[in-house]
């Protein structure tokens, strides 16, 4: 199958300011085994250069293979996938270019630290990617500034000495550090406390706002999800089940549910004022907005 | 009847100090605590506030440096207690991948009897009541890899119930799973202090704490308040404070009483909520 669609590929238009694009995209694992799983099944979907995009679905519905296709930790088996211009269904992409320009954090990275010092931990990565060693410690300096590190104290800190969302963060810096396009994340927040996740969200968002980087972020909580992304997509047993902007996608309260999924409290807050007639602007997802909706409606009624 | 007291109890960390000599960092400081059988209480605080310091002080994993702990009357630190005080006081810690030592899930449950000396008889007999207490029985003869987070935690439960605890702590047991895995550990909880085991759940998802009867907020080592998850969550500062959030619709609920609706500030259904402001909107 994956050997006839490489020979007959046909010429794939990707649209204009697509950072991602993928046209019917599958992968089995252990394919043409008794232990073949599909794990990705017709996956067609674009994302923007700037958007904030967010992927939920239940353990095992395809999102991580489907991330880890993106910086080509797994290589196209069937398909079309177009990231920032490179053809990764093509024999040879540019990987070395690729996964500077997509950076990935995965679940829990500061399992991933290792280094004596901050400082080495975060310039590792830039080392890699061939960046000279007198250009390193500034970019260092300025990733853990990024990320809301005083970088003079904590440089020379061992990693492991430092409190669960300070190691997260050096994790991300040593990410950041090398200035993605595209910034990947499977449960960034997960594990952390209430400030914790805050912190690492406000970072994202300032990060896709301000910078313009293009953020996906697999979450599991739906709260934070419906708050930040501009789009959901719903991975379901492989398939891409709902792509959709979060306010749209979570009034499907019943199909919702029937997926194992929560409806985000605001959301249901809001479905709720809707059922009974109310309009409520299309943006409100945060409980300060929503508040804000509800007053104005109240004025508008006293008015 | 008191089970846990905890009498100006605090606990210090060796640390060393940026000139590299050794100092110390605070664990716990002047924690005062009673939890009464069959309590369902929740420890809540952000990270490094001192939750994990307070249940390792429980079971004598740690002994305080000043105050003392009693477990049903039984004092920590004196070695001869320490048997009896961990054979009542199970414990569930973060990351089931952690938790597991055997290759098969009724022999990692059988772990803890085993080293209590139980009669195999009686092993048998326990292992098998603690996996149908977590509703894992069809799952014994499997290799416990191969489960989800939230079977994993549920079989860590199930070894801790085998040596037959009074009281169960969670310590951060649903931290690392995703939302059915945390629906499953905490069904379970519930299920067992409904039979009249005593829980205590440490946590910082807000959402969790709403069926506990008592909810004991932590900061930087202190106990900073104690009080129903209401009260606390409509302590606004003191959550502030503490690095906590309420949940969503307990916030908006305050929100919506204090910009003059006639909602319960206690209300943390959202379809409630929602149903209460569509009636003052209608008035």
């Amino acid at each position: 199958m994956s050997k006839s669609a490489k020979v007959t590929a046909p010429a794939v238009e990707v649209p204009q300011n697509a950072a991602i694009f993928a046209q019917n995209l599958n992968f089995t694992y252990n394919a043409k085994s008794a232990f073949a799983k599909r794990a990705l099944d017709n996956i067609n979907l674009t994302v923007c250069n700037g958007e904030f995009v967010a992927i939920v679905g239940h353990t095992g519905s395809g999102k991580t293979t489907f991330v880890q296709h993106l910086n080509a930790l797994i290589r196209v088996q069937d398909g079309y996938l177009n990231v920032l211009g490179h053809d990764l269904s093509a024999k040879k992409p540019d990987l070395k270019a690729l996964r500077q320009q997509v950076g990935m954090v995965f679940q829990y990275p500061e399992y991933q630290l290792f280094a004596d010092t901050v400082l080495a931990d975060v310039c590792f990565g830039l080392k890699n990617f061939g960046v000279e060693s007198d250009k390193r410690e500034q970019m260092a300096r300025d990733a853990l500034e990024l990320v809301g590190l005083d970088f003079d104290k904590v440089k020379d800190k061992s990693p492991f000495d430092l409190s669960g969302g300070e190691k997260r963060r050096v994790a991300l810096a040593g990410v950041l550090a090398m200035k993605p396009q595209i910034l990947v994340m499977d449960e960034p927040t997960a594990g952390l406390d209430p400030r914790g996740k805050l912190e690492v969200l406000s970072l994202v968002r300032q990060l896709n706002q301000r910078d313009g980087v293009t953020v996906l972020m697999v979450s599991h909580d739906m709260n934070e999800v419906y708050e930040n992304a501009d789009r959901v997509l719903v991975f379901r047993e492989g398939t891409l089940a709902y792509d959709l902007p979060p306010r749209e996608l979570f009034r499907k309260e019943e199909e919702i549910r029937a997926m194992n999924l929560e409806v985000p409290a605001m959301a249901a807050f809001c479905n709720e004022l809707e059922k009974n007639g109310f309009v409520v602007p299309e943006n409100c997802r945060t409980v300060e907005d929503v508040c804000a909706a509800v007053v104005a409606l109240k004025e508008a009624r006293n008015a | 009847m008191e089970v846990i007291n905890l009498n100006n109890v605090s606990y210090y960390y060796k640390a060393y100090n940026d000139d590299g000599t050794v100092g110390s960092a605070i664990g716990v400081e002047g924690v005062t605590l009673s939890v009464n059988e069959g309590a369902f209480v929740a420890l809540v605080g952000h990270n490094g506030c001192g939750k994990s310091t307070l249940a390792k002080l429980l079971n004598g994993l740690l002994i305080p440096k000043g105050g003392t702990v009693t477990v049903f009357g039984l004092d920590t630190a004196k070695k001869e207690n320490i048997f009896e005080i961990r054979k009542n006081v199970g414990m569930v810690f973060q990351n089931p991948d952690n938790q597991m030592v055997a290759s098969i899930v009724e022999e990692d449950v059988a772990f803890g009897p085993e080293n209590l000396g139980v009669p195999q008889k009686e092993i048998v007999e326990r292992v098998n009541e603690a996996l149908e207490q977590v509703g894992m029985t069809e799952f014994a003869k499997r290799s416990p890899h191969r489960l989800s987070g939230g079977q994993k935690q549920r079989i860590a439960i199930a070894g801790a119930l085998a040596i037959r605890p009074k009281i169960l702590v969670l310590d951060e047991s649903t931290a690392m799973l995703d939302p059915q895995g945390r629906k499953e550990v905490l069904e379970v909880a519930h299920r067992l202090n409904a039979q009249g085991m005593t829980v205590l759940l440490i946590t910082h998802f807000m959402e969790e704490v709403l069926d506990c009867d008592q909810v004991v907020v932590m900061n930087n080592g202190h106990v900073v308040k104690i009080g129903t998850p209401t009260e606390i969550f409509q302590d606004k500062r003191l959550l502030e404070d503490a690095g906590l959030r309420a949940p969503r619709t307990a916030e908006l609920a305050r929100a919506l009483a204090e910009a003059g609706f006639d909602v319960s500030v206690r209300e943390t259904d959202a379809l409630k909520l929602g149903g209460d402001v569509c009636r003052n909107l209608q008035k």
